[in-house]
């Protein structure tokens, strides 16, 4: 048996010996600039200096601290959408299990008297239940889950009307549940639930980032036949993920309970959107596959920053959506760009 | 050249292999083996059987008759898990690589290395990068920045590499390749041929499929022509011209005596 | 990791910044007014309080802006009066739309040292919460109004009638407080039977809900909408549908529509309550406060019923956005 392949091959893998990398911008600026944040963060810097301009008192901690307690609910149920999202999944009904979740909680502490320490574990399992539905059904039916939640969307916005009549449920009284959920102002302006979409990020940026389950996470969304080939059980990360987003937009209902110690049935009507919104403004794919929590919350920020800056200079009613609108559109037209030109590194 | 002590047995064998899908008779009683350090190519037109011959020995289909033999002992796979924990590992062209993630998380993609810190399992991403650098090196993968790379600005021949360099790195013995070289370049094709040898030195075997008879042959020690579900030719490489093998497939006429 | 510490250090960074702006005095080179509302100029009753409001800010050459979502929405209310509080507001009006969510801010505000007055949902009588401390209510007393609405109606609905309430917004304090105004004079001097049906404040949807109640009920005698939203499609209905005689109609609120259909006759009166007031007078006093230290005072805009008598001489008004 004549080896001709082998020798041309040895000879070849010689010829290229370790090639120098060409030209190119130092090495420390390279990952500055390929971060995937970096759409966002100068989309966020850009509104600051705007804002601030026309109103000095835009520049202040008690600003930052509301902006940061509005991002909180919004903040929280996205960081669940992004999580799916970058499994290659929609959920257009986290904004119903938001309000129902709120309102189950709302009942199961006024109405029936549970202890917190019951009803908060009882409610967030539900909510984690409602999400694990939507998955389910969206596996079994291979219906596109933009479908699947629009109609569960509907379902779980109208069973949170029948059980409480169309009413909100208020707590009057002083609550330490109101006060741990996101009642209390830990600082001027900056509330607890502030804290917990801090928590949240952490451990959700740690999960995606830091460990395996991540990998198969973005490997699902990004190629879901190769993700199987290699062993990565990618309908579970799937399920988990819906179930993620139920847990996540629930806790969300729960900080604006707190926060309002009073839950509506109608609340969170546009939370999907803005939440998909957040995402993609802090660079979350919409075909999935990629997308970062941090830049999620910078979305989420963005967006409170906007509501709160034209509040503050007094500008008329109804600019935030339309200047949202702006800023979704050059958001992702950054991200795209910056993508094009520094996508190299995860 | 690395040597090993050669068994006496192939590293696969499979034998009188049958299917049919419904009344449609994909495989007629195939005997094919694949040699320790050996490349084989398996050739044939479209419906000539390829496919599903490479799907019973990655235990994706069993075969209606006949058996299978992996290092002399029978295998029976219910499963492409239980051909993967074999050490048959298939690279599948377009399916293999996660384009939005980096080179280093598609390389150990479900073989993720763990580092506890406390109770928590994190994944390694030191290891990783290291042990991915190094592997692509290995295989004479010198073109790349870093390991972080993103997978979807690589060249098509850079992700054949990277899948190719991932099933050696994860033990496998034999490594089939679907069209690895369909839609590259013939630069790219060449390094791709390139890896192959590779693998054949570090002690694997490979079962080439193609229709590109110009790019198994230089390749390959031995070439499997089927056609319509039957075996009609088994050569070694230097038995058998290009030529030879091409009117065998378009005539189906057996030009050389069976190696 | 680098790109951890990297944004680590932009936080930091972002963060020292506020900190140290935080210590400069403020220093509002005018006075601004906030006057925030659970929703916003894009329903015809609130574009009324919005023009109220930018008159009087021309007026007393004050900055005062009028802010609301563009439908109901309490978060995104509590959300903006908070952002007027960090804008340092001179006073803040504000709807008291949730009392245990609105009447929180109200505190922080006040506890800021920023007055604030509420204007067309005041407090409600049974409140068992915290008590809210507002310094004057602007606005029309909603369960009085309710009631005053049904009397006038009395003579027009038989004993025992059935009788249909559109709720556009369930949940809205001031809309039920209308509603059980409504619902206790007529089971009180009629024994009429009172349906709320929950009309949405979609106008196809409450349209279509109507008209199946409707059909399940054909001898309703009387129909109450409880603001535009509403009456807007019943009004439609009551014309598409030649209702007019068979059903009498009142409403609460002025609009082209309603004050058109009042012109017709096909309803019998709306309550007028004069919001532009609310949005105009409550400017005022908190500036009358800010610069004088007047102290607030209640001021009841709710006035008696516009009918087909008085209809054509506030249409022309109407029109011109002040009624």
């Amino acid at each position: 048996m004549r080896d001709v392949g082998d020798k041309a091959i040895s000879g070849g893998a010689e010829a290229k010996a370790v090639k120098m990398l060409p030209a190119a911008p130092p090495e420390r600026w390279r990952r500055l600039l390929a971060i995937r944040e970096l759409g966002v963060l100068i989309a966020l810097i850009a509104l600051i200096v705007i804002f601030t301009f026309l109103q000095p008192a835009f520049l202040t901690l008690d600003t930052f601290g509301d902006i940061l307690t509005q991002a909180a609910e919004l903040g929280v149920a996205a960081v669940g959408v992004t999580f799916l999202m970058i499994a290659g999944e929609f959920d257009l009904s986290v904004g119903s299990t938001f309000a129902f979740a709120g309102v189950l909680l709302a009942l199961l502490v006024t109405r029936f008297s549970v202890s917190p320490f019951l009803a908060v574990p009882a409610a967030l399992l539900f909510a984690g239940v409602i999400g694990l539905l939507n998955g389910l059904i969206t596996l079994a039916t291979r219906i596109p889950s933009f479908i699947t939640t629009l109609g569960t969307m509907m379902m779980w916005r109208g069973l949170a009307l029948a059980i409480t009549g169309g009413w909100p449920i208020s707590i009057l009284t002083a609550s330490t549940l109101l006060d741990v959920l996101g009642g209390r102002a830990v600082y001027s302006t900056l509330r607890i639930s502030a804290l917990w979409l801090l928590i949240v990020t952490a451990v959700f940026w740690a999960l995606l980032g830091k460990t395996a389950y991540g990998n198969w996470v973005f490997a699902t969304g990004g190629k879901r036949e190769a993700a199987r080939a290699l062993g990565v059980p990618v309908n579970r990360v799937k399920l988990i993920n819906f179930s993620v987003a139920g847990v996540l937009a629930g806790t969300a209902g729960f900080l604006q309970f707190g926060r309002m110690s009073s839950m509506s049935p109608v609340w969170g009507d546009a939370l999907a959107l803005e939440a998909i919104a957040a995402a993609v403004i802090g660079g979350t794919s919409l075909m999935g596959g990629s997308g970062t929590i941090v830049g999620t919350i910078l979305g989420a920020i963005t967006m409170a920053s906007i509501r709160v800056g034209l509040v503050m200079v007094g500008a008329p009613s109804y600019w935030y959506t339309a200047f949202l609108g702006v800023v979704i559109v050059l958001a992702v037209i950054l991200n795209v760009k910056l993508e094009e030109t520094f996508a190299w590194r995860r | 050249m690395a040597t090993v002590a050669r068994p006496a047995h192939p590293l696969l064998e499979a034998r009188g292999i049958s299917k049919a899908f419904g009344k449609v008779q994909a495989l007629v009683s195939v005997d094919f083996r694949v040699g320790y350090q050996e490349v084989v190519g398996l050739v044939g037109d479209n419906g000539a059987g390829k496919s599903t011959l490479i799907k019973i020995i990655t235990g994706v289909h069993p075969p209606d008759s006949g058996q299978l033999f992996f290092e002399g002992r029978p295998a029976h796979l219910a499963s492409p898990k239980e051909a993967r924990a074999l050490g048959i590992e298939t690279v599948y062209q377009d399916l293999a690589l996660v384009e939005q993630m980096s080179i280093a998380r598609n390389f150990f993609l479900g073989n993720e290395p763990i580092r506890r810190v406390g109770p928590l399992p994190l994944l390694d991403g030191a290891t990783m990068h290291r042990r991915t650098e190094q592997a692509l090196r290995e295989i004479g993968i010198t073109t790349l920045r870093s390991a972080s790379q993103d997978v979807g600005v690589l060249s098509g021949g850079e992700r054949q590499a990277i899948a190719i360099g991932r099933t050696m790195h994860f033990g496998a013995k034999l490594i089939i390749l679907d069209e690895p070289t369909s839609a590259l370049s013939i630069k790219e094709t060449r390094k791709v041929l390139d890896y192959v040898g590779q693998a054949k030195r570090r002690g694997l075997s490979v079962i080439f499929i193609t229709h590109n008879l110009y790019h198994v042959y230089p390749v390959s020690d031995r070439i499997v022509v089927l056609d319509h579900g039957r075996k009609i030719g088994d050569f070694a490489r230097d038995a058998v011209s290009i030529d030879d093998l091409i009117s065998l497939i378009t005539l189906q006429r057996e030009p050389a005596r069976e190696a | 990791m680098k790109r951890g510490i990297l944004v680590a250090l932009l936080t930091v960074a972002l963060v020292g910044t506020l900190s140290y702006t935080a210590r400069l005095p403020a220093a509002p080179q005018q006075l601004s007014f906030f006057v925030i509302a659970h929703t916003g100029p894009g329903d015809p009753f609130w574009a009324v309080v919005n023009k109220g409001v930018n008159d009087a800010g021309k007026v007393l050459g004050v900055k005062a802006v009028f802010q609301g979502p563009a439908s109901r929405d309490i978060p995104a209310q509590v959300n903006m009066a908070r952002a007027a509080i960090s804008a340092r507001a001179a006073g803040i009006a504000i709807s008291v739309s949730d009392p245990p969510a609105i009447g929180q801010v109200i505190r922080d505000a006040r506890g800021k040292g920023i007055p604030v007055v509420a204007i067309n949902v005041q407090e409600p009588a049974d409140y068992k919460g915290e008590p809210i401390p507002y310094m004057a209510y602007i606005g029309m007393n909603e369960y009085e109004a309710g009631k005053n609405v049904a009397r006038y109606l009395l003579p027009k609905i038989p004993q025992g009638a059935k009788v249909l309430i559109s709720m556009h917004e369930p949940g809205h304090v001031g809309l039920e407080a209308r509603a059980r105004g409504i619902r206790e004079v007529l089971t009180a001097e009629r024994g009429a039977k009172v349906e709320t049906l929950d009309t949405t404040q979609d106008p196809t949807k409450s349209l279509s809900t109507m008209r199946a109640f409707l059909k399940a009920n054909p001898d309703t005698k009387a129909l109450f909408t409880l603001g535009p939203l509403g009456a807007i499609p019943a009004i439609k209905m009551i014309r598409e549908d030649k209702l007019a005689g068979k059903i009498v109609m009142a409403s609460f609120d002025m609009d082209a529509t309603t004050i058109q259909a009042i012109k017709e006759g096909l309803v019998e009166a709306t309550v007028d309550q004069q919001q532009y007031l609310q949005g105009f007078i409550s400017v005022v006093q908190l500036y009358l406060h800010a610069k004088y230290k007047l102290a607030p005072t209640d001021y009841n805009t709710g006035r008696g019923l516009v009918t087909k008598e008085t209809a054509a001489t506030v249409e022309s008004l109407v029109k011109q956005g002040y009624r």
